[in-house]
């Protein structure tokens, strides 16, 4: 169910996801345009059940409106764009403990909606975002999400991206960590046609946490731009990005991924890797992690794998019966399952299984 | 006489540009076991390797011939599928793959069809008592993180799951403390006895033998095939060692100067 | 707890020599067509490199700085003499040269490294080169090395023609365009097929008058087959005036050949680096760089492989120290073009003093690139929070045949390492001097003996503040 509140403006492109510190402009990773976006004509996307969720009422404006402030992985051009939004869906963990969130783009169109989460001291909030849509809808679907943990929260984002062949995403989020708090991120993307992305977490209470693993698996022109930032403020601040996909024919991925040390940041560490099964032709792979470092006692380490799967693995997998095809669909099937297993909402879990299995072919070969 | 189930008929094994097994002839027979013992470094992994045909491993003369036909030029997973196993001297670790997956993947490979996830992981269970392996390591990704010894039960495992009509063990007791390898010996008995598998056991030391049947016994230095025996064979080789049939190479290779 | 070592800033004064300018012919310190006609003249140039020299200077006025890396800002082009020469003739034999700059040479040692047994020594002056000596067992294989002005003309006239900046093109960056224009000096060197070269060849730089540029252009070309190693050590005394050095080297490794370009670069702590080396790579070939930075106020430095032929292979290993005033920002790039190629890139970083190191690094594997493999491994030490370390690495992979691993490390020398070697007697300073040399040691074991012996004494000067 769409609502009928428009946003007037014109046609504008939006700057995303550039690097907190640039490389060779030709290497065309420094940052991403996304051309032509109508702000005319978008339309603020009214979530499933949406009178059911446990909304944070609008007393306690000033704590919402501090969010403002929270920086995010995209950038302003996304925030510029959705601040206009007036109705933003605000959970809180003082009203529930979980909550899910379904958008459904059952028409062609432009979407947009703005979210916040906030868990207070010492209290625990979980949210899960189905993004689906009709199978033919067109359109771009804008979401920004901002997160808030007070001291000793913890607050776990899942959002698993469904969506048609023909839609877009434009998902930005950004978090912000007080003492002793946790944030958790999981994100499938393996709808949409192309998908933006991009995350940072302000890790500025000492002893805060971040745990993000991204998961995608990308076929038949599908195109991914992601742009993590961990910003390691406070002292023993920890940090883990995982990435972990696979890339089928036709497909192009820029994965970016920075741990920010700064000054005063001492004792933190910071960890980062991307693992990337290359399984079709016509790929474009990019992958840039940065490490930038202000601070000397810190730990910080990243990882990347790019490739086919090992000769040793493949040999392994054969003396068992498996052939090399159906070993790179076995493991592509494996890993976003096992990332479907994290997802602890068993409906949303279903249906990422049901989309990988079909994707990889799973029964066929029999 | 019967058909024999494997028969090795002269060949040569070349890696890279070494050739490292010279005119390899043995025979197993159905429900036999054969052991295949050798000081390190005599080409005994190589077999293993060549008969399942890893594609580093290039046989360079005669033939390998599986119940009647020539397997030489067959992929790994076509002589998996035909009843050949092989378990590894060094299991790789795959992240991301569950064992129990894994194994339920290559059991549908193998019958053609679905296997009902009751059923499977009833059967998988009892396996996994019999070799007395915690129920966790099922959903744990396939060998990460798992002790020598757990590998190797792994490994034995996926055999008595996959009930291969030959399997070539690798090596399986080394590294093994004292009770895994009464454990991995319970479970290559279990194969013996109750599927009349054939087997073929590689190995330089003798003690994963104890328990078991032990039909012929032969003994590889330098990439040959220099005795074939009866179990007895290995009583000899454990009192005296392989010196004898070194010096047998050594002459040989001397007279032919 | 435990109490920070002081470690005072570098002691250089075996450095900082400097000589009176005798004579000496400079010309209008901006720059401008009629500045690159006069250089041009003065070497009496072929018309084709005076035309060449020209062209670039046109593209190096339409190019901009570029917007990522360390600021030049400091650098002022309008007051940077780009050509100085000294008051003599080159010379073959090294009683020719004339005392003072002798006696500069002799400071830093390039009499010894003669007398031990290496094969050529060519020594730049302030663009020119002064001191050139081949010896008669490298000239008897056929082995051509000698200075860039005299291959333009000589009997290698053409082949240098042809090659001539045809890897690093003007159009590349506003410093290689600079370069085009007001290149002088440097080194050609030419192996024939299956010659291999048993002593490295060496060169050595430096830079003397106040605010004096130095472009010097490096051209080596081994043929199929051929094997050589070459030494690159260059030193500059220290000055108020910003020092410049945009040096260009363009690498030909052809089938089957091999080359090793090993480097120390110690540049004084007021110069901008902004030195572009690339090499390619034929069939079968095989390149090795081996790089040592230390010096300088602000480098720009990432040399590039291109394995173009099948079988192609590259190691790139590598050391920057930055310490106090120091913007250092090197890495390595490497594109896969041809099969089975394979590039190995191993470097390490220190950061000290406030001194900022940062990491670049490229690795592009082109569509047709199967079977590529490529490891890299950077690792940086920080020792203390005043400095910083970057690490920007970008990979762009095209092909699902490769194979390509990445890892990067970051952290502070270890309290157990240091508690380990105090407990065996060393003192804390001491300590950290020799973990901080382990910690350099993937470079020192791929340089001759008397380079790293030098390496080892400048890390021990950075970190003790005392000659050793």
């Amino acid at each position: 169910m769409v609502s009928e509140e428009n946003i007037m403006g014109q046609n504008i492109d939006l700057t995303v996801n550039r690097l907190p510190a640039l490389t060779w402009n030709s290497l065309g990773v420094n940052q991403t345009v996304i051309p032509d976006v109508l702000s005319e004509g978008f339309k603020r996307i009214t979530a499933e059940n949406e009178e059911n969720l446990h909304k944070a009422g609008k007393t306690d404006s000033e704590l919402w409106n501090s969010m403002d402030t929270i920086p995010t992985g995209m950038g302003e051009d996304v925030c510029g764009f959705i601040d206009k939004d007036t109705d933003a869906i605000c959970i809180s963990s003082e009203n529930i403990g979980e909550e899910k969130i379904i958008f459904n783009c059952e028409t062609s169109g432009d979407a947009y909606r703005d979210i916040k989460l906030f868990a207070g001291e010492n209290e625990t909030l979980t949210v899960w975002m189905g993004l689906k849509s009709s199978a033919k809808a067109e359109g771009k679907l804008t979401l920004r999400t901002k997160i808030k943990a007070s001291k000793g929260a913890n607050i776990r984002l899942v959002q698993v991206n469904l969506l048609g062949r023909d839609m877009e995403l434009v998902n930005d989020i950004g978090a912000y960590c007080e003492d002793n708090a946790n944030v958790s991120v999981l994100q499938l993307f393996l709808g949409g046609k192309n998908t933006w992305t991009g995350l940072k977490t302000t890790l500025k209470g000492d002893k805060s946490r971040l745990d993000v693993d991204t998961g995608y698996y990308c076929d038949n022109g599908q195109t991914l731009d992601m742009n993590y930032i961990a910003d390691h403020y406070g002292k023993k601040t920890e940090s883990r990005m995982n990435a972990n996909g696979v890339l089928k024919d036709n497909t192009h991925k820029l994965y970016r991924g920075t741990i920010d040390f700064k000054l005063g940041a001492s004792g933190s560490k910071g960890d980062e890797a991307e693992d990337v099964l290359i399984l079709g032709d016509d790929v474009i792979n990019q992958t840039v992690p940065l490490i930038l470092c202000a601070e000397e006692d810190v730990e910080g380490n990243h990882g990347a794998t790019i490739g086919r799967l090992d000769d040793d693995i493949l040999f392994y997998m054969a003396s068992r019966g498996i052939n090399e095809e159906d070993a790179s669909n076995l493991i592509a099937r494996a890993r976003i399952e096992a990332l479907a297993g994290q997802i602890g909402d068993e409906e949303l879990s279903r249906q990422v299984c049901e989309y990988i299995e079909e994707a990889t072919g799973y029964g066929e070969e029999l | 006489m019967a058909d024999k189930l494997l028969d090795v008929d002269g060949i040569s094994v070349r890696v890279e540009d070494k050739e490292i097994l010279h005119d390899i002839n043995l025979k197993i027979g159905r429900g036999e076991t054969h052991v295949l013992m050798g000081p390190n470094g005599a080409g005994k992994s190589t077999l293993g390797f060549a008969l399942m045909g890893n594609p580093r491993y290039d046989v360079t003369d005669g033939k390998i011939m599986f119940e009647g036909k020539c397997i030489n030029d067959d992929a790994p997973d076509k002589r998996a599928k035909d009843g050949i196993f092989l378990s590894f001297q060094s299991p790789i670790e795959v992240p991301g793959l569950s064992l129990s997956s894994f194994i339920r993947n290559a059991l549908e490979k193998h019958r053609g069809n679905r296997i009902r996830l009751w059923d499977f992981k009833k059967e998988l269970e009892q396996a996994m008592e019999l070799l007395q392996m915690d129920k966790s390591y099922a959903e744990r990704d396939l060998n990460v993180g798992f002790s020598g010894g757990e590998k190797k039960k792994a490994e034995i495992l996926q055999m008595l799951m996959l009930k291969p009509k030959l399997a070539i063990l690798d090596e399986t007791d080394s590294g093994l403390d004292v009770d895994a390898v009464r454990t991995v010996s319970k479970g290559v008995e279990e194969y013996q006895k109750n599927q009349d598998g054939a087997l073929l056991i590689i190995t330089h030391s003798t003690r994963i033998l104890e328990a078991l049947k032990v039909d012929y016994t032969h003994v590889m230095v330098d990439g040959h095939i220099v005795k074939t025996g009866d179990a007895t064979l290995i009583d000899e080789i454990n009192e005296h060692g392989f010196e004898k049939y070194l010096d047998l190479i050594a002459d040989e290779s001397g007279a032919g100067r | 707890m435990k109490e920070k070592t002081y470690v005072e800033d570098v002691d250089r004064s075996v450095y900082d020599i400097k000589d009176d300018e005798k004579n000496a012919y400079r010309i209008n310190e901006g720059l401008d067509a009629s500045i690159v006609e006069k250089i041009s003249k003065e070497k009496n140039d072929p018309s084709w490199m005076e035309l060449f020299r020209l062209q670039s200077l046109q593209i190096y006025n339409q190019l901009k700085v570029p917007n990522w890396g360390p600021s030049i800002d400091g650098l002022d082009m309008e007051h940077i003499a780009t050509y100085v020469r000294p008051n003599t003739k080159m010379s073959a034999k090294w009683s020719d040269v004339p005392k003072d700059i002798k006696e500069t040479f002799e400071r830093l040692g390039i009499p010894q490294a003669e007398r031990k047994s290496l094969a050529g020594v060519g020594a730049q002056y302030d663009s020119e080169l002064v001191y050139h000596n081949v010896r008669e067992e490298v000239s008897k294989m056929g082995v051509v090395y000698t200075d860039m002005e005299s291959a333009l003309k000589g009997e290698y006239a053409d082949m240098v023609k042809k090659y001539f900046m045809k890897l690093v093109r003007p159009s590349e960056h506003k410093f290689a365009a600079l370069h085009g224009a007001v290149w002088s000096g440097g080194s050609f060197v030419y192996v024939p097929p299956g010659v291999s070269v048993e002593i490295p060849l060496q060169s050595y730089f430096r830079l003397n008058a106040p605010g004096a540029g130095q472009f010097e252009h490096t051209l080596i070309i081994v043929d199929e087959g051929a094997d050589l190693h070459f030494i690159e050590g260059c030193s500059a005394p220290k000055y108020n005036v910003a020092n410049l050095h945009a040096g260009c080297v363009e690498l030909y490794v052809k089938k089957n050949a091999r080359l090793r370009y090993s480097t120390i670069e110690n540049w004084s702590k007021n110069m901008y680096n902004l030195n572009t080396k690339r090499a390619l790579v034929d069939e079968g070939g095989h390149m090795e760089w081996v790089s040592g930075s230390f010096g300088s106020h602000v480098s720009y430095l990432y040399p590039m492989t291109i394995l173009k032929g099948n079988n192609s292979r590259m190691e790139f290993t590598g050391i920057t120290f930055a310490g106090k005033g120091q913007n250092l920002d090197t890495g390595a790039k490497v594109v896969h073009v041809g099969e089975n190629t394979s590039s190995f890139i191993n470097t390490r970083s220190i950061s000290k003093d406030g001194g900022i190191s940062t990491f670049r690094s490229s690795v592009v594997v082109e569509k047709p690139a199967k079977e590529a493999k490529s490891a890299v491994s950077c690792q940086s030490l920080m020792l203390d929070s005043i400095s910083r370390s970057d690490t920007v690495p970008a990979m762009d992979i095209r092909t699902k045949d490769a194979d390509i691993g990445h890892e990067a490390k970051i952290g502070r020398i270890s309290d157990e390492a240091v508690f380990y070697l105090m407990s065996r007697g060393l003192s804390e300073e001491d300590a950290r001097a020799m973990i901080v040399s382990g910690f350099a040691d993937n470079v020192s074991k791929e340089l001759p003996l008397e380079y790293a012996v030098e390496m080892n004494n400048l890390i021990q000067l950075e970190m003790k503040g005392s000659i050793g």
